[in-house]
């Protein structure tokens, strides 16, 4: 060991493992904000329509699971202090993937339960198989009992689940082998990935990066555990009650995962409260403000299951609840972490050599404040107006919430791609 | 702080063999040996570095009268490293692209050479590094720079420091050994 050095060394992930997530993420948003304007029909009648599944699936794989993989790409090795397992796993799930989407995605648009929609789901299944690899071998050989690393696993096996329960639904429709309709087991899958995946992900990544960008010391891994335990146990029952028929499987589970989120709530608060950064950046609170909206899918899902046991129509409440959660929730999230992770990713690729050395740019110069008002407003505009559209059922409503969620997507595309083309200054 | 020997500053990380004896302690076996067997492999131009506890004032005797000179860095009260090297010429350092930097770094490492407030924050999880550097940054006197060790260049800093009106130099050491210079321009 002629340079021995004892600490292992901490590297950061290349940005060629992380940054083509976020653009593909980028393009997936723009494209399915414009199949959501040419789809306002779809909106005034069920939900289980072929346009409706497109669109679910380019915000659900395209723009929130890609974005997912490659910033995890980045943090995880921040999270365990040691360098990503494989740069190769990683590339390797990117182009299944991105090579996959699109196929499910035009597959579910055109009814085509072929070959495009089962090699669609093959493909992001192997995609999400070289990732769950990738990741568990990271964490593994990182910090022991590190909480955040038990969310991120755990999400990443949801997230299997997800992309295996969706491609059993997909053979279901050439070769109906399941004892009961598809509609029965669409909460699953769907659930498999809002929570399992989504919701573990973000509040195990976001307990971790909400109090370093408003430094703030508080923390509290107990109730992390608690919030953990919560959201697992609610999911698993809900999975178990298909074979087992417990009693009340949608209220049970849905009581457990509101307990999780308003302690994540509350913890987000303390923090909050303890934070050092007094004066908070615009897309920290458009990633706030995404925290707050976390609660707005529950209330309607707590209407749904009161129509349920009523027995009344609720396909609309249904549209709702999709709507604020993949246009809401998640939404709100990337649009606001895009812009605290990407600038700075870029930033190190272009300075990190010359950092301290000659004046270079703050890593917050990368981007447009006036691209970000814009898409800001716009997406606010949009999401408020669409949701009404949906709510009112009026068509007019839909096109012009769409619109304005084009525009936004325009937007963080521009603004993407600008941090993206940064070339060196210096 | 005695002043840092020129040749010892401009090392670069090639030439450092470091041996952290810490463990060997903390398990209670003495490693006079393995710092013997480290000193005789050294090559051309190296120096070992022993990283430790305390001052080896024993071992800088022997190993001066076998023609070494030794220099002592207090990082703080729970780590000291020592530098011992025989002839200070091998060690001159070969020009690199790296020596720009090299001399940027210096400049600033001179100028605050007596007036350096240190803090170490490699053994910190996030975001606790980031409090620390601006909690010092807060009561650090005029005329002071803050000497940070650090595992990474954090870049999420560099924002922080750009709004309080602070300049920085980096020195990469190697990969997961950072130092930082931060000081009011």
């Amino acid at each position: 060991m002629s340079n021995g050095f004892p600490r292992a060394g901490f590297r950061n992930t290349p940005d060629t493992a992380v940054v083509p997530f976020y653009l593909y993420a980028a393009i997936s948003f723009l494209i399915s904000t414009i199949l959501l304007m040419l789809s306002t029909e779809s909106f005034m009648q069920h939900y289980f329509s072929p346009q409706l599944l497109a669109i679910t699936h380019g915000m659900a794989l395209g723009w929130g699971t890609m974005i997912i993989l490659g910033a995890s790409h980045q943090l995880v090795p921040v999270l365990t202090e040691k360098p990503l397992y494989s740069i190769k796993l990683a590339h390797i799930s990117f182009f299944l993937a991105a090579a996959g989407i699109p196929l499910l995605v035009v597959g579910f648009y055109t009814f085509n339960m072929g070959w495009p929609a089962k090699w669609g789901g093959r493909l992001i299944l192997l995609a999400v198989i070289a990732y769950l690899v990738n990741i568990f071998k990271s964490t593994k050989t990182g910090k022991d009992g590190n909480i955040y690393s038990l969310f991120i696993v755990t999400a990443a096996c949801w997230l299997f689940i997800t992309a295996f329960l969706g491609l059993v639904l997909v053979y279901n429709f050439t070769y109906p082998f399941l004892p009961k309709e598809v509609l029965t087991y669409l909460p699953l899958h769907a659930h498999a990935g809002i929570l399992g995946w989504f919701l573990l992900l973000i509040i195990g990544v976001g307990s971790r990066l909400i109090p370093m960008f408003l430094i703030s010391k508080f923390q509290d891994n107990r109730r992390l555990r608690l919030i953990y335990f919560l959201i697992n146990g609610g999911l698993v029952y809900y999975l178990l009650s298909y074979y087992f028929h417990f009693p009340y499987p949608v209220l049970i589970s849905g009581f457990t995962i509101a307990a999780a989120l308003s302690l994540f709530i509350q913890f987000i608060f303390r923090v909050w409260q303890s934070r050092i950064r007094k004066k908070v950046d615009r897309p920290m609170r458009i990633s706030l403000l995404s925290v707050a909206m976390m609660l707005l899918p529950l209330f309607i899902l707590l209407a749904v299951s009161a129509y349920r046991i009523s027995g009344g129509q609720h396909s609309r409440l249904v549209l709702i609840y999709g709507f604020l959660i993949f246009f809401g929730w998640i939404t709100s999230l990337i649009l606001g972490m895009t812009f605290k992770t990407l600038p700075f990713i870029i930033w190190n690729k272009c300075y990190h050599d010359k950092a301290g050395l000659v004046k270079t740019p703050d890593p917050k110069a990368l981007l447009s404040d006036r691209l970000f008002m814009a898409m800001g407003v716009s997406y606010i505009t949009g999401f408020l107006v669409f949701a009404l559209g949906i709510f009112c059922g009026y068509t007019r409503l839909l096109q012009a919430g769409a619109a304005a969620l084009i525009m936004a997507a325009v937007f963080y595309n521009l603004n993407v791609f600008k941090i993206w083309m940064h070339k060196p200054m210096v | 702080m005695s002043d840092k020997p020129e040749v010892i500053s401009v090392l670069r990380p090639e030439q450092l063999v470091q041996l952290d004896v810490r463990p060997v302690l903390a398990g209670g076996t003495d490693p006079f040996q393995l710092i013997m067997g480290k000193i005789s492999e050294l090559g051309e131009g190296q120096v070992l570095v022993i990283i430790n506890t305390f001052t080896p004032a024993p071992l800088i005797t022997v190993l001066k009268r076998q023609g070494f000179s030794a220099y002592t860095e207090m990082i703080n009260d729970q780590l000291v490293q020592t530098y011992f090297y025989k002839d200070p010429g091998a060690l001159k350092p070969v020009a690199t692209a790296n020596e720009s930097i090299r001399t940027h770094w210096d400049e600033v490492n001179v100028r605050f050479a007596d007036n350096l407030v240190f803090v170490d924050v490699r053994e910190l999880e996030m975001p606790e590094p980031m409090i620390r550097i601006l909690a010092a940054l807060d009561t650090l006197p005029e005329g002071k720079a803050l000497f940070v060790y650090h595992k990474k260049l954090p870049v999420f800093l560099l924002p922080e420091l750009a709004e309080r009106k602070f300049d920085y130099r980096v020195n990469e050491i190697a990969p997961g050994e950072v130092h930082l210079l931060i000081f009011r321009p």
